[in-house]
């Protein structure tokens, strides 16, 4: 997810439920059952209850690889990104950070 | 500031860590290297007993610590080849089309670390069916038709390959 999200980062969500869904561009938390818990970037909705991801890199891993995601892994979306140098907001649509950093 | 005070909160409290898996996605995978080195354990297994054989003297002491040493080496090579294919590559789409996967992969675990403590053909040849089915597993999730083959070099056994 470089260079929106960096390693060290840390991320407040807004979880999804019965009056917010997820949405092409939201970033996303979602655990894999057994699996690791990602981060990364809904793409197009491809089944009713599906989405491809992919990163914000042009070097990222994409849902080829990493498979379809389904609503009910994800967590909920990211709205905010603390880091070291200063709290900021992800555009949603343009994945840039809302606050120049400090 | 706000940063320092949320890593304090995770080192009490312990926050959950998510990875975006930014691995350099080159997408170069080929369990090649894995079944030269499973032939190379097979061969060094061979070249072992035949070299046990002759009679005692320092230079045979030498090559015998030689081929126990590279075949540490190439029976560790398998493993590394394949645990990398198996934690980068194979994925949620590869698993649900072949759900036998982890248990292959551990069986070559296994197998790997049996033939680094011993010198039983048999169980290089296991493993080198394993890698054998690993390979044929790999090409197939990529949609490529694969074939057996036999090695032109000893200890000539059959390796799969894309065609």
């Amino acid at each position: 997810m470089s260079p929106s999200l960096r390693d060290g980062d840390y991320v407040v969500l807004r979880r999804y439920g019965r009056t917010r869904k997820p949405g092409s561009r939201d970033v996303v938390v979602y655990t894999q059952p057994g699996g690791p818990t990602r981060i990364k970037r809904l793409a197009n909705r491809e089944a009713d209850t599906r989405f491809s991801v992919q990163g914000d890199g042009p070097l990222s891993a994409p849902s080829v690889d990493l498979g379809l995601v389904p609503i009910d892994w994800m967590i909920g979306k990211v709205i905010h990104v603390i880091r070291p140098s200063g709290p900021a907001s992800l555009d949603v649509e343009t994945g840039q950070s809302r606050f120049p950093e400090i | 500031m706000l940063h320092k005070l949320t890593q304090t909160a995770d080192a009490l409290f312990g926050f959950e860590t998510a990875g975006a898996h930014c691995d350099i996605p080159c997408k170069i995978y080929d369990p090649a290297p894995a079944l030269i080195a499973a032939l190379s354990v097979v061969r060094m297994m061979d070249i072992l007993q035949e070299t046990a054989a002759k009679e005692p003297s320092l230079e045979r002491d030498a090559t015998i610590a030689r081929c126990v040493a590279i075949k540490e080496l190439e029976a560790g090579k398998v493993k590394e080849e394949v645990r990398v294919i198996w934690g980068d590559y194979i994925k949620a789409p590869q698993i649900e089309a072949h759900p036998d996967v982890h248990s292959l992969v551990h069986a070559i675990m296994m197998g790997g670390s049996k033939c680094k403590q011993g010198v039983n053909r048999d169980a290089a040849l296991e493993l080198l069916e394993n890698v054998n089915c690993f390979a044929e597993l790999f090409w197939q999730t990529k949609g490529v038709e694969t074939e057996r083959r036999e090695a032109p070099y000893p200890p000539s056994l059959a390796v799969v390959r894309p065609v």
